[in-house]
């Protein structure tokens, strides 16, 4: 994946290029607004993460620009406003997520990954997710294994869906309630965890192979094998 | 007393003076007395000569009525008659003027000697010099009429005008001493009258000037007359109180930071200094730096609800408050806590039926009940019954949302400090959680306008917030 980083703070952006390269994706950096545009509307990312603040030209204004020229690369909006309507803001000027600074770099790559899949997904969504034996349909509300019917709460089966959907990509806890609660907080307790270990007791339990793993520091993924 | 100490001693009062001078008061007062004094001159003037006129007219009607029957008394009894009753008027007291003569200046009756006798060549009314016929030489001012009778005689009556012109000049000068008075006083009131509000001016400006340098406590004097500078005193100090509030809030924020956040950044700075002081294993060494990562973590959630708190105090996201059902984001909190609730035993309820709309802000209200839930299940785990039930309710205009546990709850005297930020009560220090919960439901409720009670839940604590119901759009 191609992500174009552009913030001003050379050292944040340095350790942030070390960490997406670990993570095997290909890093471009711009440390001003103009600059940062130029890379945006010149060169082809997969996805672009923006600090709100910049010399030059403001991150917002950067977007909009982009957003005029037909860039429609997926943007993470990096700021030290966590205001909820700052946020709101941001996303309306053509952001597609947004994050708090300060954040850590596991929520960071997770979300990049998210973004970057995003791009190569089919316009329609899928009604029908598949991993493993574990199968969920959207549209007749069923999840089953090994054909086997798993009932679920309508809050499990979100969060099933949300996690089948992003199968193989780390989801944080923070993520999860943002796009399956819709609450922009941090839940600062383990509630998130408890729900995802209710839903791990009816989708693994009893099977042999486990689908839902925890990711240390990170989050959750659902994936096959280990 | 030397040349320069008079200097010195009449520099202050010089400067008082102008500075009296210098007031919007005395300016206009002034003003109106220059406008005034104007007015009055104007005023005296036309009185005067309305005076004047009336007295010469009165004059005119006596010396014509006394003509009239000098002039009977000729037509009927010739010359020599009309000689004798002039010579008699003429000395009688008060009387008229009167000038029997010839146009060559022959006299035969009368009271006057004319200095210039082209007053009796020609007829009717003149003004003359004259001076009285008992041998005195003091100069006159009168006005007379003249008549001619037969031959060169003329008859000439007339009035003193000394009357008219003393009666006059009385009148000017009691205008002019009237009217003088007027603007002397008028003078001095204006400068008592700056003074006074000058004096209470300086006295605000004195101690806004030290309530600047040291005394925020001080406060502006009022009167208790409820006058415009009064009032302006008034809202000044209701401001200085505002500011008063704001300036403790930051004190507190900054006291809160540093109470807070040192200590967890100590135990992080130990930590690792003892990582790296120590020759650990590659094992122990991830441990101490993910204790590391976790206290960092925590130090930014602390921060975080600092901010939250200080922002909601402020006053700030009001602008973006929208209508919003408070019984669904009671509902999806309960729904988010409900498994954390039961992992610890404790069976948590929602009752919140109706939709309840108020004027509010989605995230910040759903973050006072995850609170609110979130503290129940940290106290409220041991209790009995090991309930936590979450209540949205209508009542009479406004909505009530209540979260009650039925843990060991909160003593009476210590309610009020609870919602103070970081207060947290002594057997609760052993509790994960940093303090700022309440602090943080209290900061939002505030900016909501909602009321936040603590009550006994018997036994237990039940947590109100009074919300104005929104009218159903």
């Amino acid at each position: 994946m191609k992500v174009l980083v552009v913030e001003d703070d050379r050292e944040a952006a340095r350790y942030v290029e070390k960490g997406l390269r670990e993570a095997g994706h290909v890093v471009d950096l711009a440390h001003d607004g103009e600059i940062g545009l130029f890379m945006a509307t010149t060169e082809s990312y997969d996805v672009i993460v923006l600090d709100r603040m910049l010399p030059k030209r403001d991150g917002v204004s950067l977007l909009k620009a982009a957003r005029a020229k037909n860039v429609g690369t997926p943007v993470l909006i990096l700021s030290a406003l966590s205001d909820v309507d700052q946020r709101v803001e941001g996303l309306r000027a053509g952001g597609d997520d947004y994050l708090t600074k300060p954040y850590s770099f596991s929520e960071l790559l997770a979300r990049v990954e998210i973004l970057g899949a995003r791009r190569s997904q089919p316009l329609l969504p899928d009604t029908v997710f598949t991993v493993a034996d574990l199968k969920l349909d959207r549209l007749a509300r069923r999840v089953t294994r090994s054909g086997q019917v798993i009932d679920l709460q309508p809050r499990e089966f979100r969060l099933l869906e949300y996690l089948m959907r992003h199968v193989g990509q780390v989801v944080t806890r923070t993520m999860l309630l943002e796009n399956v609660w819709d609450y922009h907080f941090d839940p600062q307790t383990n509630v998130i965890d408890v729900h995802v270990s209710r839903l791990r007791a009816k989708v693994d339990k009893g099977f042999e192979e486990p689908l839902i793993h925890t990711v240390r520091g990170a989050g959750y993924v659902v994936r096959q094998g280990d | 007393m030397t040349e320069q100490n008079t200097a010195a001693a009449t520099k202050p009062a010089l400067g008082a003076l102008r500075r009296i001078a210098a007031t919007t008061a005395f300016r206009l007062s002034a003003l109106f007395l220059v406008l005034f004094s104007l007015s009055a001159a104007g005023f005296v003037m036309y009185l005067t000569d309305y005076a004047t006129r009336a007295v010469r007219s009165q004059l005119v009607e006596r010396v014509n009525n006394d003509a009239q029957t000098l002039l009977a008394i000729y037509e009927s009894d010739g010359l020599p008659a009309l000689i004798d009753a002039v010579g008699d008027r003429s000395r009688a007291p008060g009387a008229n003027l009167y000038l029997v003569a010839s146009t060559a200046g022959d006299s035969y009756a009368g009271n006057i000697i004319l200095y210039d006798i082209a007053a009796l060549t020609r007829t009717g009314w003149a003004d003359l010099e004259y001076a009285r016929d008992d041998g005195s030489i003091v100069t006159r001012d009168g006005f007379a009429r003249t008549f001619a009778l037969e031959g060169t005689f003329r008859l000439l009556i007339g009035r003193d005008l000394e009357e008219q012109s003393r009666l006059r000049a009385i009148m000017l000068s009691a205008g002019s001493w009237g009217a003088g008075g007027v603007v002397l006083f008028g003078l001095i009131a204006a400068a008592l009258l700056s003074w006074r509000v000058l004096r209470r001016i300086d006295t605000l400006t004195e101690t806004t000037r030290t309530i600047m340098a040291t005394e925020t406590a001080a406060r502006l004097p009022t009167t208790g007359s409820g006058d415009e500078l009064d009032r302006l005193a008034e809202a000044v100090n209701a401001m200085l109180d505002r500011i008063g509030t704001l300036m403790r809030g930051l004190e507190q924020v900054s006291n809160d930071i540093a109470h807070d956040l040192r200590t967890p950044l100590s135990r992080l700075a130990a930590r690792t200094e003892a990582a790296l002081r120590e020759d650990q294993d590659p094992a122990a060494m991830r441990a101490a730096l993910e204790a590391g990562l976790e206290d960092t973590r925590e130090l930014i959630r602390t921060f975080e609800a600092l901010l939250l708190i200080a922002k909601a105090e402020a006053g700030a996201g009001h602008h973006t408050f929208a209508r919003v059902d408070l019984a669904l984001i009671a509902k999806e909190m309960a729904e988010l806590y409900e498994p954390a609730a039961e992992d610890v035993g404790l069976q948590l309820s929602v009752r919140a039926d109706e939709p309840a709309f108020v004027h509010g802000h989605r995230e910040l209200l759903a973050r006072v009940i995850a609170n609110l839930i979130d503290n129940g299940i940290k106290y409220g785990a041991q209790g009995t019954p090991a309930e936590l039930s979450v209540v949205v309710e209508q009542d009479q205009g406004s909505v009530r949302l209540s979260v009650t546990d039925h843990g060991p709850g909160i003593p009476q005297e210590e309610r009020a400090r609870v919602l103070a930020r970081f207060v947290r009560l002594d057997q609760s220090r052993t509790k994960p959680g940093y303090g700022l919960g309440l602090a943080l439901v209290s900061a939002i409720a505030k900016l909501h306008g909602a009321d936040l009670s603590l009550d006994d839940a018997r036994p237990g604590l039940k947590i109100s917030l009074m919300f104005k119901t929104l009218a159903a759009a």
